[in-house]
């Protein structure tokens, strides 16, 4: 069995893509095969810390519908059911598409009773793959101006989850927030680690991440990044109790110049600085993955 | 009644500083005399207000206007034919269907596409939205119910409720969500200025971009900011490259400097905190070159 570790912690620009990219390559190098799946679909970036190269291997495609005007009776009735309200025009007149608004439901298609609307498809966002010491990456991205990225998100975990039986560790890097797209990458982990900084910003965000935690059943690592940061107030995070969150232990990165000049360069720190302070720190997350 | 301009902040990536950014502007605007309305639209997680070193809660109301789908297995004859109509992934077969909630649009395809009448929609908390008074601006925002779609349909809702506060006020500021999806697509259309804020990283510009090329969608003119550009000096004329292929104004670039993490854990604001720093000098050329670009297009009076 793999063991299935998702990366949140709610604020974004914690360390989050930094932590996962780095622990992947802790784990690969000490501990077996790993599985990297980038569900940060609407900012992926872990494939620049891979290297920077990634092959498109999927289209994501949605159902968008077209209408076809000799059938149309004008009925109106996919107007009236749209509940994007992607479709407009009156009574009498032949449907408009809006295809911005459109989340592609197919409730047009369903309702129509001359059956008029037909399936188009969309592409929605595509599935990427790479490869790198020993890092297998599964990324997903969806296309600017598209508004399903939770779809995008959940058909990335459903197509990486065919894969996960082939690994001993699978990190999943979810968006921040803690909306759908992230209960998802967590539903499908044993274990979060919640990355987070330490300012009222990032322990308000950890709060409601923890609680988003909880609901799905799990427990999560606190990862305090950059915790000696000038300025910083890593206490904040510390007044968590462990009575009120699912915390299964913290863990301090500290701020550091390594960390700082890998991450601009796009590379892994562990990988050109392993004695770095901010690495050691990492290495330690994987005591907890005893 | 003419319509009170809103500026949007956005960067697609995370942390970039968006909601220091946004909050300078409210908080320094603010204390040069202008009315402010300021909307938070991450409501997955909320930031702006203490940004702002924290505010009162003065109202909040319970939106349940998302509904999902619910099945009385009384009624279901287990014929699949929601199962396979859904487009959302939201329904999973296990001896019978199972209603995913998080993962519900609550569109009504299988309630329609159901022969037996089972499925029906029901009326589901979306989440609360709040008003906060703080000590320079008004700030709506939303805590979305965790786990839960439909943030999109928050944040329009959070725009029409500050709208509605800012009658006499000169201009709308909105700190968007990180990431480029529905939210902050939201929070971009219909505004009339989109301030995206960049690192000096590649990272950070894949975000950037489709954020951009959101506002050159909906005609929406847009101007860069770089924050902590030192950390990255060499990316500098990258960046300046990058932005003219995009179309688009650099208007200033701000230092790192510990005094902002520092005034965020004091709860003051940097216009207040440090007003002499280098870092609100470069965020007040920031915020001049903004105003003569809302002047120019007409925004603002």
């Amino acid at each position: 069995m793999s063991m299935r570790i998702a990366v949140g912690g709610g604020k974004g620009g914690t360390g989050k893509s930094t932590i996962a990219v780095n622990l992947a390559f802790e784990l690969s190098k000490k501990r077996g095969r790993v599985l990297l799946v980038d569900n940060d679909v609407e900012s992926p970036v872990d494939h620049i810390f891979l290297g920077g190269d990634r092959e498109r291997i999927i289209e994501i495609n949605s159902f968008l519908p077209t209408i076809n005007e000799e059938k149309c009776m004008k009925c109106g009735l996919c107007i009236q059911h749209c509940p994007e309200h992607a479709l407009i025009g009156l009574v009498g007149q032949h449907p408009k598409l809006l295809r911005d608004l459109c989340e592609g439901c197919k409730l047009c298609y369903y309702v129509c009773p001359a059956k008029a609307i037909e399936e188009e498809k969309r592409t929605i966002g595509y599935i990427y793959r790479a490869e790198y010491r020993g890092i297998n990456l599964i990324q997903g991205e969806v296309l600017p101006g598209v508004k399903q990225h939770t779809n995008v998100a959940l058909r990335t975990m459903q197509y990486a989850n065919r894969f996960f039986g082939n690994y001993d560790y699978v990190i999943i890097d979810s968006a921040p927030g803690t909306g759908a797209n992230v209960w998802i990458t967590l539903n499908e982990a044993d274990i979060s680690i919640a990355v987070t900084e330490p300012t009222p910003l990032g322990v308000s965000d950890l709060k409601r991440y923890l609680k988003l935690v909880e609901k799905v059943g799990k427990e999560a690592i606190v990862v305090i990044n950059r915790s000696d940061v000038e300025g910083g107030n890593k206490e904040i995070i510390y007044s968590l109790s462990k009575d009120n969150y699912p915390i299964k232990g913290f863990i301090e990165v500290p701020y550091d110049e390594l960390l700082i000049k890998s991450y601009v360069s796009g590379k892994l720190v562990c990988e050109l600085n392993p004695k770095a302070s901010s690495c050691e720190s990492i290495r330690r997350i994987l005591d907890f993955l005893d | 009644m003419t319509k009170v301009p809103e500026i949007v902040v956005a960067s697609g990536k995370g942390g970039t500083g968006k909601t220091t950014l946004s909050s300078f502007l409210i908080s320094s605007l603010s204390l040069d005399g202008y009315m402010i309305v300021g909307v938070d639209a991450d409501v997955e997680a909320p930031d702006l207000v203490i940004g702002l070193g924290e505010g009162k809660e003065t109202s909040r109301e319970s939106i349940f206007d998302s509904s999902i789908a619910v099945i009385n297995y009384d009624k279901c004859s287990l014929c699949e034919e929601c199962y396979r109509a859904c487009t959302y992934g939201a329904i999973k077969w296990l001896d019978k269907p199972i209603i995913t909630q998080e993962l519900c649009e609550g569109c009504g395809v299988c309630k329609f596409v159901c022969p037996d009448d089972a499925i029906s929609l029901v009326n589901t908390k979306t989440g609360d939205i709040i008003v906060k008074e703080t000590k320079y601006a008004k700030v709506v925002l939303g805590e979305l119910e965790i786990g839960r779609k439909h943030s999109g349909k928050l944040v329009d809702l959070l725009r029409d409720k500050a709208r509605g506060l800012a009658n006499d006020s000169d201009l709308i500021i909105i700190d968007a969500a990180a990431g480029t999806g529905c939210p902050v697509i939201s929070s971009i259309v219909g505004s009339d200025y989109l301030l995206v804020v960049v690192e000096p990283t590649n990272q950070s510009l894949v975000g950037a971009g489709k954020v951009i090329d959101i506002g050159k969608h909906f005609n929406i003119p847009t101007g860069l900011v770089v924050n902590k550009y030192d950390l990255n000096r060499d990316f500098i004329d990258f960046i300046k490259k990058w932005s003219d292929e995009k179309g688009i104004s650099v208007l200033g670039f701000i230092p790192y400097d510990k005094v902002v993490v520092e005034s965020y854990v004091k709860l003051i604001p940097l216009i207040e905190y440090v007003p002499n720093s280098n870092v609100v000098r470069k965020l007040l050329e920031i915020r001049e070159k903004l105003m003569n670009e809302l002047k120019i297009r007409g925004v603002l009076g």
